[in-house]
Protein backbone atom coordinates (compact mmCIF):
# COMPACT_ATOMS: atom_id res chain seq x y z
CA UNK A 1 0.00 0.00 0.00
CA UNK A 2 1.22 3.32 -0.74
CA UNK A 3 1.88 6.04 1.31
CA UNK A 4 -0.20 8.22 0.55
CA UNK A 5 -3.37 5.86 0.24
CA UNK A 6 -2.17 4.99 4.13
CA UNK A 7 -2.49 8.85 4.22
CA UNK A 8 -5.51 9.12 3.22
CA UNK A 9 -7.34 6.22 5.17
CA UNK A 10 -5.88 7.60 8.79
CA UNK A 11 -7.01 10.93 7.93
CA UNK A 12 -10.32 9.23 7.41
CA UNK A 13 -10.24 7.35 10.80
CA UNK A 14 -9.11 10.69 12.68
CA UNK A 15 -12.10 12.73 10.99
CA UNK A 16 -14.78 9.66 12.09
CA UNK A 17 -12.99 9.48 15.54
CA UNK A 18 -13.26 13.85 16.00
CA UNK A 19 -16.66 12.96 15.05
CA UNK A 20 -18.20 10.50 17.05
CA UNK A 21 -16.56 12.59 19.87
CA UNK A 22 -18.25 15.88 18.55
CA UNK A 23 -21.55 13.94 18.90
CA UNK A 24 -21.64 11.50 21.70
CA UNK A 25 -20.13 14.06 24.30
CA UNK A 26 -22.22 15.40 27.31
CA UNK A 27 -23.46 19.34 26.95
CA UNK A 28 -21.17 21.96 27.46
CA UNK A 29 -20.23 22.44 30.64
CA UNK A 30 -16.98 24.53 31.00
CA UNK A 31 -17.59 26.59 33.94
CA UNK A 32 -14.04 26.89 35.87
CA UNK A 33 -14.64 26.05 39.12
CA UNK A 34 -14.71 29.20 40.57
CA UNK A 35 -17.38 30.68 38.11
CA UNK A 36 -19.74 33.17 39.97
CA UNK A 37 -22.87 31.87 41.46
CA UNK A 38 -25.22 33.51 38.75
CA UNK A 39 -23.47 31.34 36.32
CA UNK A 40 -23.59 28.06 38.32
CA UNK A 41 -27.37 28.47 39.22
CA UNK A 42 -28.13 29.47 35.25
CA UNK A 43 -26.52 26.09 34.15
CA UNK A 44 -28.73 24.01 36.96
CA UNK A 45 -31.25 25.86 35.75
CA UNK A 46 -30.89 25.07 32.20
CA UNK A 47 -29.67 21.83 33.16
CA UNK A 48 -33.31 21.21 35.11
CA UNK A 49 -35.15 22.80 32.18
CA UNK A 50 -33.54 20.20 30.05
CA UNK A 51 -34.62 17.39 32.27
CA UNK A 52 -38.15 18.48 32.46
CA UNK A 53 -38.45 18.89 29.09
CA UNK A 54 -37.39 15.17 28.76
CA UNK A 55 -40.19 14.06 31.32
CA UNK A 56 -42.60 16.49 29.43
CA UNK A 57 -42.32 14.15 26.32
CA UNK A 58 -43.23 11.55 27.52
CA UNK A 59 -46.41 13.00 28.57
CA UNK A 60 -49.91 13.43 27.39
CA UNK A 61 -50.96 16.65 26.26
CA UNK A 62 -53.53 16.38 29.55
CA UNK A 63 -51.01 15.62 31.58
CA UNK A 64 -48.27 18.20 30.48
CA UNK A 65 -50.92 20.97 31.35
CA UNK A 66 -51.71 19.75 34.59
CA UNK A 67 -47.71 19.77 35.27
CA UNK A 68 -47.81 23.47 34.56
CA UNK A 69 -50.25 24.64 36.93
CA UNK A 70 -49.22 21.79 39.18
CA UNK A 71 -45.21 23.36 39.25
CA UNK A 72 -46.79 27.24 39.24
CA UNK A 73 -48.55 26.46 42.39
CA UNK A 74 -45.24 25.01 43.69
CA UNK A 75 -43.73 27.87 43.58
CA UNK A 76 -45.95 29.90 45.40
CA UNK A 77 -45.93 27.33 47.93
CA UNK A 78 -42.10 27.35 48.06
CA UNK A 79 -42.70 31.09 48.58
CA UNK A 80 -40.47 31.75 45.11
CA UNK A 81 -43.45 34.88 44.00
CA UNK A 82 -40.90 36.49 41.53
CA UNK A 83 -40.66 32.83 39.18
CA UNK A 84 -44.26 32.67 39.59
CA UNK A 85 -45.18 36.35 38.69
CA UNK A 86 -42.87 35.72 35.69
CA UNK A 87 -45.00 33.17 34.44
CA UNK A 88 -48.05 35.40 34.02
CA UNK A 89 -49.43 36.78 30.65
CA UNK A 90 -48.19 40.12 30.65
CA UNK A 91 -51.70 42.57 30.14
CA UNK A 92 -52.69 40.03 32.73
CA UNK A 93 -50.09 41.21 35.55
CA UNK A 94 -50.55 45.39 33.41
CA UNK A 95 -55.09 44.32 35.04
CA UNK A 96 -54.45 42.79 38.18
CA UNK A 97 -51.40 43.14 39.60
CA UNK A 98 -49.19 45.77 38.60
CA UNK A 99 -46.14 44.72 40.87
CA UNK A 100 -44.96 41.43 42.30
CA UNK A 101 -45.97 42.98 45.80
CA UNK A 102 -49.41 43.19 44.97
CA UNK A 103 -49.29 39.70 42.90
CA UNK A 104 -47.28 38.34 46.73
CA UNK A 105 -49.80 39.85 48.99
CA UNK A 106 -52.90 38.50 47.01
CA UNK A 107 -51.16 34.68 46.84
CA UNK A 108 -50.76 34.98 50.58
CA UNK A 109 -53.60 35.97 51.06
CA UNK A 110 -55.94 33.46 48.82
CA UNK A 111 -54.03 30.59 48.93
CA UNK A 112 -53.05 27.65 52.14
CA UNK A 113 -49.51 27.01 53.00
CA UNK A 114 -49.90 23.42 51.60
CA UNK A 115 -52.20 23.06 48.59
CA UNK A 116 -53.55 19.91 46.91
CA UNK A 117 -55.29 20.51 43.22
CA UNK A 118 -58.31 18.58 42.57
CA UNK A 119 -59.18 18.79 38.75
CA UNK A 120 -62.77 19.21 38.18
CA UNK A 121 -62.91 19.77 34.12
CA UNK A 122 -60.06 20.87 31.25
CA UNK A 123 -61.23 22.69 28.49
CA UNK A 124 -59.49 23.13 25.36
CA UNK A 125 -59.85 25.99 22.62
CA UNK A 126 -56.71 25.76 20.33
CA UNK A 127 -54.17 26.62 22.37
CA UNK A 128 -55.71 27.75 25.44
CA UNK A 129 -56.25 25.61 28.09
CA UNK A 130 -58.92 26.57 30.92
CA UNK A 131 -58.84 24.15 33.80
CA UNK A 132 -61.45 24.41 36.45
CA UNK A 133 -59.15 23.76 39.71
CA UNK A 134 -60.49 22.85 43.83
CA UNK A 135 -57.87 23.70 45.42
CA UNK A 136 -57.64 21.56 49.15
CA UNK A 137 -55.93 22.55 52.71
CA UNK A 138 -54.58 18.68 52.94
CA UNK A 139 -54.38 20.10 56.37
CA UNK A 140 -57.96 20.88 57.03
CA UNK A 141 -58.81 18.54 54.92
CA UNK A 142 -61.77 20.63 52.98
CA UNK A 143 -61.93 22.50 49.74
CA UNK A 144 -59.94 26.17 50.44
CA UNK A 145 -61.23 27.19 46.86
CA UNK A 146 -62.51 26.93 43.48
CA UNK A 147 -60.69 28.95 40.72
CA UNK A 148 -60.36 28.69 37.10
CA UNK A 149 -56.87 29.09 35.62
CA UNK A 150 -55.91 29.50 31.59
CA UNK A 151 -52.77 28.12 30.46
CA UNK A 152 -51.35 28.55 26.84
CA UNK A 153 -48.67 26.64 26.11
CA UNK A 154 -46.19 27.80 23.39
CA UNK A 155 -43.75 25.00 23.52
CA UNK A 156 -42.82 22.21 26.22
CA UNK A 157 -41.91 23.85 29.42
CA UNK A 158 -42.55 27.23 27.47
CA UNK A 159 -46.15 28.44 28.77
CA UNK A 160 -48.25 31.39 30.26
CA UNK A 161 -49.92 31.40 32.95
CA UNK A 162 -53.53 33.51 33.81
CA UNK A 163 -56.10 32.73 36.65
CA UNK A 164 -59.63 33.92 37.86
CA UNK A 165 -59.12 36.54 40.04
CA UNK A 166 -60.85 35.90 42.93
CA UNK B 1 -8.39 -27.36 1.46
CA UNK B 2 -8.45 -24.75 4.23
CA UNK B 3 -5.87 -23.30 2.98
CA UNK B 4 -7.30 -22.66 -0.06
CA UNK B 5 -10.20 -21.05 1.72
CA UNK B 6 -8.20 -18.58 3.24
CA UNK B 7 -6.54 -17.93 0.42
CA UNK B 8 -9.64 -17.04 -1.73
CA UNK B 9 -10.58 -14.90 1.31
CA UNK B 10 -6.89 -13.51 1.27
CA UNK B 11 -7.48 -12.64 -2.24
CA UNK B 12 -11.33 -11.62 -1.86
CA UNK B 13 -10.28 -8.43 0.72
CA UNK B 14 -7.05 -8.15 -1.81
CA UNK B 15 -8.95 -7.07 -4.85
CA UNK B 16 -12.10 -5.37 -2.85
CA UNK B 17 -10.24 -3.53 -0.16
CA UNK B 18 -11.32 -0.24 -1.62
CA UNK B 19 -14.87 -0.81 -1.68
CA UNK B 20 -14.80 -2.90 1.49
CA UNK B 21 -13.59 0.22 3.53
CA UNK B 22 -15.39 2.91 1.55
CA UNK B 23 -18.54 0.45 2.27
CA UNK B 24 -17.21 0.48 6.37
CA UNK B 25 -16.77 4.33 6.23
CA UNK B 26 -20.36 5.22 4.56
CA UNK B 27 -21.78 2.68 7.39
CA UNK B 28 -20.29 4.54 10.04
CA UNK B 29 -21.19 8.30 9.12
CA UNK B 30 -24.59 6.76 8.91
CA UNK B 31 -24.86 5.36 12.55
CA UNK B 32 -22.92 8.56 13.72
CA UNK B 33 -25.68 10.98 11.81
CA UNK B 34 -28.63 8.59 13.36
CA UNK B 35 -27.07 8.66 16.61
CA UNK B 36 -26.64 12.45 16.34
CA UNK B 37 -29.94 12.73 14.96
CA UNK B 38 -31.33 10.66 18.53
CA UNK B 39 -29.44 12.94 20.43
CA UNK B 40 -30.42 15.80 19.70
CA UNK B 41 -33.73 15.24 19.46
CA UNK B 42 -34.65 17.00 15.87
CA UNK B 43 -38.10 15.82 16.07
CA UNK B 44 -39.26 18.95 18.78
CA UNK B 45 -42.60 19.62 17.77
CA UNK B 46 -45.06 19.57 20.50
CA UNK B 47 -46.84 16.84 20.84
CA UNK B 48 -50.77 17.85 20.49
CA UNK B 49 -54.33 16.87 20.19
CA UNK B 50 -55.10 19.81 18.30
CA UNK B 51 -54.41 19.54 14.54
CA UNK B 52 -55.75 23.18 12.38
CA UNK B 53 -55.03 21.83 9.61
CA UNK B 54 -56.67 19.04 9.52
CA UNK B 55 -60.37 19.61 7.76
CA UNK B 56 -63.46 18.83 10.25
CA UNK B 57 -65.84 18.30 7.52
CA UNK B 58 -63.57 15.86 4.96
CA UNK B 59 -64.46 13.10 3.42
CA UNK B 60 -60.83 12.35 3.47
CA UNK B 61 -60.23 11.59 7.01
CA UNK B 62 -56.86 12.55 8.38
CA UNK B 63 -55.38 14.67 5.31
CA UNK B 64 -53.96 17.97 6.43
CA UNK B 65 -54.36 21.14 3.65
CA UNK B 66 -51.08 21.53 1.58
CA UNK B 67 -48.72 23.74 4.51
CA UNK B 68 -48.12 26.38 1.68
CA UNK B 69 -52.26 26.95 2.28
CA UNK B 70 -52.11 27.06 5.82
CA UNK B 71 -49.63 29.18 6.80
CA UNK B 72 -50.81 31.70 4.23
CA UNK B 73 -54.34 31.45 5.50
CA UNK B 74 -52.59 31.93 9.25
CA UNK B 75 -51.18 35.00 7.98
CA UNK B 76 -54.10 36.53 6.26
CA UNK B 77 -56.36 35.71 9.20
CA UNK B 78 -54.47 36.96 11.61
CA UNK B 79 -53.94 39.94 9.97
CA UNK B 80 -57.82 40.31 9.85
CA UNK B 81 -58.22 39.56 13.55
CA UNK B 82 -55.48 42.31 14.48
CA UNK B 83 -57.05 45.10 12.22
CA UNK B 84 -60.30 44.54 13.40
CA UNK B 85 -59.31 44.64 16.92
CA UNK B 86 -57.37 48.01 16.18
CA UNK B 87 -60.86 49.18 14.53
CA UNK B 88 -58.61 49.55 11.13
CA UNK B 89 -61.85 49.61 9.00
CA UNK B 90 -60.29 50.47 5.69
CA UNK B 91 -57.91 47.78 5.50
CA UNK B 92 -60.54 45.29 6.61
CA UNK B 93 -62.16 46.24 3.75
CA UNK B 94 -59.56 46.29 1.44
CA UNK B 95 -58.97 42.43 2.24
CA UNK B 96 -62.66 41.13 1.39
CA UNK B 97 -63.25 39.68 -1.63
CA UNK B 98 -65.42 41.99 -4.48
CA UNK B 99 -68.80 39.72 -3.97
CA UNK B 100 -68.23 39.40 -0.61
CA UNK B 101 -68.45 43.20 -0.71
CA UNK B 102 -71.18 43.86 -2.67
CA UNK B 103 -73.65 41.38 -1.05
CA UNK B 104 -72.39 41.60 2.45
CA UNK B 105 -71.35 45.00 3.41
CA UNK B 106 -72.44 47.26 0.80
CA UNK B 107 -70.65 50.31 2.01
CA UNK B 108 -67.60 50.48 4.84
CA UNK B 109 -70.20 52.10 7.10
CA UNK B 110 -72.00 48.47 7.50
CA UNK B 111 -68.39 46.76 7.88
CA UNK B 112 -67.75 49.58 10.92
CA UNK B 113 -71.03 48.98 12.21
CA UNK B 114 -70.38 45.00 12.29
CA UNK B 115 -66.71 45.48 13.73
CA UNK B 116 -67.68 47.78 16.53
CA UNK B 117 -70.11 45.36 17.95
CA UNK B 118 -68.06 42.29 17.46
CA UNK B 119 -65.05 43.88 18.32
CA UNK B 120 -66.08 46.31 21.08
CA UNK B 121 -62.80 44.37 23.37
CA UNK B 122 -60.19 42.96 22.12
CA UNK B 123 -60.86 39.40 20.51
CA UNK B 124 -58.45 36.41 20.47
CA UNK B 125 -59.23 33.44 18.39
CA UNK B 126 -58.22 29.62 17.79
CA UNK B 127 -58.37 28.78 13.71
CA UNK B 128 -59.87 25.23 12.66
CA UNK B 129 -59.58 23.87 8.97
CA UNK B 130 -62.87 22.80 7.95
CA UNK B 131 -63.57 21.91 5.01
CA UNK B 132 -62.21 22.55 1.47
CA UNK B 133 -62.75 22.04 -2.18
CA UNK B 134 -60.79 22.34 -5.23
CA UNK B 135 -59.54 26.14 -4.65
CA UNK B 136 -62.02 27.02 -2.08
CA UNK B 137 -60.77 26.67 1.53
CA UNK B 138 -63.20 26.71 4.65
CA UNK B 139 -62.02 28.31 8.23
CA UNK B 140 -63.47 27.77 11.02
CA UNK B 141 -62.31 30.75 14.21
CA UNK B 142 -63.93 30.38 17.50
CA UNK B 143 -63.53 34.20 18.49
CA UNK B 144 -63.60 34.89 22.16
CA UNK B 145 -62.23 37.78 24.93
CA UNK B 146 -58.71 37.77 25.40
CA UNK B 147 -59.00 35.12 28.25
CA UNK B 148 -55.32 35.05 29.34
CA UNK B 149 -55.74 38.81 30.08
CA UNK B 150 -58.95 38.53 32.35
CA UNK B 151 -58.40 34.92 33.30
CA UNK B 152 -61.83 34.91 33.18
CA UNK B 153 -62.38 36.52 36.00
CA UNK B 154 -66.41 37.22 36.40
CA UNK B 155 -67.22 34.53 33.66
CA UNK B 156 -68.66 31.05 34.80
CA UNK B 157 -67.75 30.10 31.68
CA UNK B 158 -66.03 31.16 28.22
CA UNK B 159 -68.28 32.72 26.11
CA UNK B 160 -67.56 32.48 22.12
CA UNK B 161 -68.78 32.78 18.74
CA UNK B 162 -68.00 31.28 14.95
CA UNK B 163 -67.05 32.54 12.71
CA UNK B 164 -66.69 31.02 8.98
CA UNK B 165 -63.28 32.28 6.87
CA UNK B 166 -63.15 31.21 3.47
CA UNK B 167 -60.11 31.88 1.24
CA UNK B 168 -60.35 31.25 -2.85
CA UNK B 169 -56.43 30.86 -3.51
CA UNK B 170 -57.68 31.92 -7.20
CA UNK B 171 -58.90 34.75 -5.96
CA UNK B 172 -58.02 38.05 -4.39
CA UNK B 173 -59.77 38.80 -1.09
CA UNK B 174 -60.97 36.51 1.36
CA UNK B 175 -64.64 35.84 2.21
CA UNK B 176 -65.92 36.88 6.29
CA UNK B 177 -69.49 35.26 7.72
CA UNK B 178 -69.10 31.72 5.87
CA UNK B 179 -69.77 34.04 2.38
CA UNK B 180 -68.25 31.80 -0.17
CA UNK B 181 -69.65 33.24 -3.57
CA UNK B 182 -72.02 34.69 -6.03
CA UNK B 183 -72.97 33.55 -9.51
CA UNK B 184 -74.82 34.46 -12.43
CA UNK B 185 -77.96 32.20 -13.41
CA UNK B 186 -80.19 33.77 -15.83
CA UNK B 187 -81.90 30.47 -16.04
CA UNK B 188 -85.66 30.55 -17.01
CA UNK B 189 -89.16 28.71 -17.42
CA UNK B 190 -91.75 30.66 -19.39
CA UNK B 191 -95.39 29.61 -20.67
CA UNK B 192 -98.48 31.69 -21.65
CA UNK B 193 -98.64 32.55 -17.80
CA UNK B 194 -95.99 33.90 -16.64
CA UNK B 195 -91.74 33.43 -16.80
CA UNK B 196 -89.48 32.74 -13.90
CA UNK B 197 -86.20 33.87 -14.28
CA UNK B 198 -83.50 32.65 -11.70
CA UNK B 199 -81.33 35.11 -11.99
CA UNK B 200 -78.21 34.76 -9.87
CA UNK B 201 -77.07 32.37 -6.64
CA UNK B 202 -75.45 33.24 -3.16
CA UNK B 203 -73.82 31.29 -1.92
CA UNK B 204 -72.89 30.99 1.99
CA UNK B 205 -71.70 28.31 3.77
CA UNK B 206 -74.80 27.49 5.45
CA UNK B 207 -77.10 28.01 2.49
CA UNK B 208 -78.05 29.24 -1.03
CA UNK B 209 -79.89 32.48 -1.71
CA UNK B 210 -81.10 32.57 -5.21
CA UNK B 211 -82.77 36.07 -6.95
CA UNK B 212 -85.50 35.59 -9.06
CA UNK B 213 -87.58 37.81 -11.65
CA UNK B 214 -91.30 36.61 -12.23
CA UNK B 215 -93.33 38.06 -15.04
CA UNK B 216 -97.51 37.64 -15.00
CA UNK B 217 -98.71 37.17 -18.55
CA UNK B 218 -102.22 37.13 -17.77
CA UNK B 219 -104.90 40.00 -16.71
CA UNK B 220 -105.43 37.96 -13.48
CA UNK B 221 -103.38 37.84 -10.17
CA UNK B 222 -100.90 35.05 -9.92
CA UNK B 223 -100.35 33.28 -6.23
CA UNK B 224 -96.78 31.16 -5.77
CA UNK B 225 -97.10 31.27 -2.18
CA UNK B 226 -99.05 32.19 0.61
CA UNK B 227 -98.26 32.57 4.65
CA UNK B 228 -99.59 29.81 6.86
CA UNK B 229 -100.86 28.12 4.08
CA UNK B 230 -98.42 25.51 3.22
CA UNK B 231 -94.23 25.03 3.40
CA UNK B 232 -93.71 23.23 0.46
CA UNK B 233 -95.28 25.81 -2.18
CA UNK B 234 -91.55 26.43 -3.07
CA UNK B 235 -88.79 23.78 -2.69
CA UNK B 236 -85.06 23.26 -3.88
CA UNK B 237 -84.86 19.89 -5.97
CA UNK B 238 -81.36 18.15 -5.30
CA UNK B 239 -80.35 15.26 -6.09
CA UNK B 240 -81.85 13.34 -3.16
CA UNK B 241 -84.29 15.46 -1.55
CA UNK B 242 -86.31 18.29 -1.86
CA UNK B 243 -85.57 20.92 0.48
CA UNK B 244 -87.99 23.78 1.70
CA UNK B 245 -87.81 27.33 1.66
CA UNK B 246 -86.57 29.23 4.89
CA UNK B 247 -89.33 30.90 6.47
CA UNK B 248 -92.07 28.95 4.29
CA UNK B 249 -94.90 29.97 6.12
CA UNK B 250 -94.26 33.68 5.91
CA UNK B 251 -93.78 34.13 2.09
CA UNK B 252 -97.06 35.74 0.45
CA UNK B 253 -95.92 35.85 -2.94
CA UNK B 254 -98.41 37.35 -5.26
CA UNK B 255 -97.78 38.87 -8.75
CA UNK B 256 -100.52 41.49 -9.88
CA UNK B 257 -101.52 41.22 -13.49
CA UNK B 258 -99.11 42.16 -16.14
CA UNK B 259 -96.33 43.03 -13.36
CA UNK B 260 -92.85 41.63 -12.45
CA UNK B 261 -91.44 41.31 -9.30
CA UNK B 262 -88.07 40.15 -7.91
CA UNK B 263 -87.60 37.85 -4.85
CA UNK B 264 -84.88 36.39 -3.01
CA UNK B 265 -85.13 32.97 -1.78
CA UNK B 266 -83.22 31.16 0.76
CA UNK B 267 -82.58 27.63 1.28
CA UNK B 268 -80.68 25.77 3.70
CA UNK B 269 -78.03 23.66 2.03
CA UNK B 270 -74.55 23.25 3.58
CA UNK B 271 -71.53 23.98 0.99
CA UNK B 272 -69.76 21.00 2.21
CA UNK B 273 -73.29 18.45 0.81
CA UNK B 274 -72.05 16.74 -2.13
CA UNK B 275 -75.74 17.16 -4.03
CA UNK B 276 -76.47 19.35 -6.28
CA UNK B 277 -78.60 22.05 -6.39
CA UNK B 278 -81.02 21.31 -9.70
CA UNK B 279 -84.25 23.53 -10.11
CA UNK B 280 -86.25 25.46 -7.63
CA UNK B 281 -89.92 23.79 -7.98
CA UNK B 282 -93.19 26.16 -7.77
CA UNK B 283 -95.37 23.39 -6.82
CA UNK B 284 -98.89 25.35 -6.27
CA UNK B 285 -99.05 28.53 -9.01
CA UNK B 286 -102.45 29.69 -8.51
CA UNK B 287 -104.19 32.03 -11.21
CA UNK B 288 -107.50 33.60 -9.56
CA UNK B 289 -110.14 35.59 -10.80
CA UNK B 290 -109.26 38.10 -8.40
CA UNK B 291 -107.24 38.76 -5.36
CA UNK B 292 -108.12 37.82 -2.29
CA UNK B 293 -108.68 34.39 -2.98
CA UNK B 294 -112.16 33.44 -1.68
CA UNK B 295 -112.36 30.03 0.40
CA UNK B 296 -115.24 27.66 0.91
CA UNK B 297 -116.31 25.88 3.81
CA UNK B 298 -113.80 22.81 2.46
CA UNK B 299 -110.69 25.35 2.60
CA UNK B 300 -110.95 24.96 -1.72
CA UNK B 301 -110.31 28.33 -3.33
CA UNK B 302 -113.58 29.16 -5.62
CA UNK B 303 -112.27 32.10 -6.93
CA UNK B 304 -109.80 29.99 -9.09
CA UNK B 305 -109.16 30.19 -12.71
CA UNK B 306 -106.44 27.31 -12.62
CA UNK B 307 -103.43 25.59 -10.86
CA UNK B 308 -100.44 23.72 -11.81
CA UNK B 309 -97.05 23.35 -10.78
CA UNK B 310 -93.71 24.12 -12.73
CA UNK B 311 -90.10 23.96 -12.08
CA UNK B 312 -87.27 26.09 -12.92
CA UNK B 313 -83.96 24.54 -14.11
CA UNK B 314 -80.64 25.99 -12.24
CA UNK B 315 -78.24 24.27 -14.61
CA UNK B 316 -78.72 25.09 -18.39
Amino acid sequence: MTVKKISIILIIIIFIVMLIYLVFREGSNKENITANETSIVSDAEKKANEEEIKVLKTMTEKERIKRYLSNYMMLIEAKQYEKAYNLLYPEFKQNYFQDMEKYQSYAEEKYPATMVLSYSNIERQGHYFIIYVNIIDPLEEKEYISQKFIIYENDYNDYIVSFEVL
Amino acid sequence: MLLNIRLKIHNFFKKYKYIIVAIVIGWALIIIINQYLKNNNLNNELKSTYKPDVPIMSSQTGLEIPEKVSKNAEEIIDQYISYCNNKEYEKVYEMLDEDCKKDMFPSIDSLMEYINVAYQTKKVYTIQSYYNNGTIYVFRLRIFEDILATGLTGEEQLAFWNELVIIDTSKKGICINGYIDKETLNTAYEDDNLKITVISVKKEYERETYKIKVTNRTEYPIILAQPDISDADILLKLDAEDRKLVNALNWNMVISARETSEYELTFNKYFHEEDTSRAIKFNNIRILKSYPAIYNEDGEIQNIINTYAIQVNLIK
